[in-house]
């Protein structure tokens, strides 16, 4: 069962003149399991978006359904769709704040009324999810590294045990090992069977970690396709304003000084087989 | 119910009350106060309230907008008017109940006590809708200045930064509050006591961020080699026009106005 959106539109303050339409008969699917993609510029409508997969925001028009269960305003299955929908927003170090790492993770947990043996079970598993240590447990979170309070926070919502999660820039304010290694445990996160949709400016982390991308404009669902197949309209990307992966740019660069560059390289790691293959050919 | 609180905000336009120097309009809402709470009969608020209303016409602020800073303290108004209703000892009982009873100088208490409060308020929210902060906090320091309170300049940048960073802190608030949502938390379940200890997710990150901020802030006040008030000039020096003459002459007229009714007036009805 997928969370659905249809036809939904959402306009912040609504009959006043600072009326702001966010979304625009927007329609996605996210199915379970699936590892999908979002990308679109600041004030794009992302973060209206994903609030609306969890309940934090109702649509005004349109139809949102997690499992097939509605997400409308005084629904008793809120509680439910909150703990399946996991939802990490941006900076989320910024929302701790139990004495301990243990604790703090076991919030979720607790608030969904779970007993003390398996609000603990659910913690460490949590922690184990991120590779965080399991000496940090007594730790307080506001002692830990910058890195560090992001995986306990992110744990924090894995402890609910949720079947999709939504990430709001999880890699932003990381140095670039840290990037590596949240991209690596979404990825694995992804393969134990949780539905991941990633929200991000960064074209580099998103190419290297989904199949499908979906991009929102001013509102609207731009596309919706293979990730190779979006990032190959790097021109319409640019004109958007949005940015295509670095690799990808030097491919276009190969190619207009006349050399056969494929251009759905993605990786670094495909840069240098593509650029080898070419210079072999040359 | 976050989006109600008024408290500081502007409410940007070219009329007369907000062109007017602010060291003018503090020193006119104190003598303003000072009428309010001269007034002894209820007639007499009938011409305060009259200036209020024209006060609020003139500033090209919708009066909505103008009211809405009331909204929020409407417990405290239930209370004072209760409260007055039931503890004023003096009087002619005209309902008993027990302990309890209402005089008829209760009741007339209660409701110069509310009036006077709502009235008050309705000024003190013009002064800030229709001046900037930055030139709120200015005419302050120097009002403040003039009485020789100690600090002035200090006081002034506190309220300064507290002003700028009222709308940042509600909205972290509401950040937070979709956080914590978002991981099961429930903000509007269960008796007092479950609703007090649900703030503790929202209190605690909100402390560390605003001490995290004003650290921020202290270190790049001091970059740009901030040292307090000593020896410092201003972009827009405060200059007194026409026009301010002429309104503390109008908030001095009310002044008069109620100081004639309550001393004067009365020995000749």
């Amino acid at each position: 069962m997928p969370i659905v959106l249809e036809n939904v539109s959402y306009t912040y303050q609504p009959g006043t003149p600072f009326a702001a339409a966010a979304l625009r008969e927007v329609s996605l699917t996210v199915k379970s399991g699936e590892l999908v993609g979002l990308i679109g510029h600041t004030g794009s409508g992302k973060s209206t978006l994903i609030q609306h997969c969890n309940g934090l925001l109702f649509p005004q028009a349109g139809r949102v359904t997690v499992d097939g269960l509605p997400v409308a305003p005084k629904s008793k299955d809120l509680r439910e769709i909150r703990r399946k929908v996991g939802l990490v927003f941006q900076y989320p170090e910024q929302q701790l704040f139990e004495e301990t790492v243990e604790l703090d993770i076991a919030f979720g947990p607790k608030s969904l009324g779970l007993g003390e043996a398996e609000t603990r079970r659910r913690t460490r598993w949590a922690m184990g999810m991120v590779e965080l240590d399991e000496k940090l447990a007594g730790a307080s979170p506001f002692s830990l590294s910058g890195g560090e309070k992001r995986r306990v926070a992110i744990a924090g919502v894995l402890a609910s045990r949720p079947k999709y999660l939504i990430l709001d820039e999880p890699c932003a304010g990381l140095d670039p090992q840290g990037r590596e290694e949240m991209l690596r445990q979404l990825r694995r996160l992804n393969e134990k069977g949780l539905a991941i949709l990633l929200v991000s400016h960064s074209m580099d982390d998103v190419a290297r970690l989904v199949r499908r991308l979906v991009v929102i404009h001013q509102g609207r669902i731009l596309y919706d396709d293979p990730v190779r197949q979006v990032f190959a309209r790097a021109a319409e990307m640019a004109e958007l304003g949005l940015d295509v992966p670095e690799v990808m740019k030097l491919m276009l660069l190969l190619r207009e000084k006349g050399l056969p560059a494929r251009q759905d390289i993605l990786t670094a790691e495909e840069g240098q087989e593509e650029i080898l293959r070419v210079l072999s050919h040359a | 119910m976050l989006k109600d609180i008024t408290v500081g905000q502007y409410y940007p336009g070219q009329s007369f009350l907000h062109r007017l120097d602010p060291r003018a309009k503090i020193i006119g809402l104190a003598l303003y106060m000072t009428a309010l709470f001269l007034v002894r009969r209820l007639a007499g608020f009938g011409y305060v309230a009259v200036f209020t209303v024209l006060l609020i016409a003139s500033s090209g602020v919708p009066p909505k907008v103008a009211l809405k800073g009331i909204k929020p303290i409407w417990p405290l108004l239930a209370f004072t008017l209760v409260l007055n209703f039931f503890l004023t000892p003096a009087g002619e009982v005209l309902w008993r109940w027990g302990a309890l009873k209402v005089t008829d100088a209760g009741i007339t208490r209660g409701i110069f006590m509310t009036l006077r409060l709502v009235l008050l308020l309705n000024a003190t929210a013009l002064l800030t809708l229709t001046t900037t902060p930055i030139r709120l906090t200015d005419g302050l320091e120097r009002v403040m200045g003039r009485l020789r309170v100690p600090m002035a300049h200090e006081l002034a940048m506190m309220m300064t930064i507290a002003l700028r960073f009222i709308p940042t802190l509600i909205e972290e608030t509401e950040r937070l509050m979709k956080a914590q949502t978002a991981r099961g938390a429930d903000f509007e379940r269960g008796g007092l006591i479950a609703r007090a200890k649900s703030l503790i997710p929202l209190l605690v990150p909100l402390f560390v961020g605003a001490l995290r901020r004003a650290d921020d802030l202290a270190t790049a006040m001091e970059a740009r080699c901030y040292r307090g008030g000593e020896g410092r000039t201003r972009l827009r020096p405060l200059r007194y026009q026409a026009r301010d003459g002429a309104a503390l002459l109008l908030a001095g007229g009310l002044l008069a106005l109620t100081v004639a009714d309550r001393y004067w007036l009365r020995w000749l009805n």
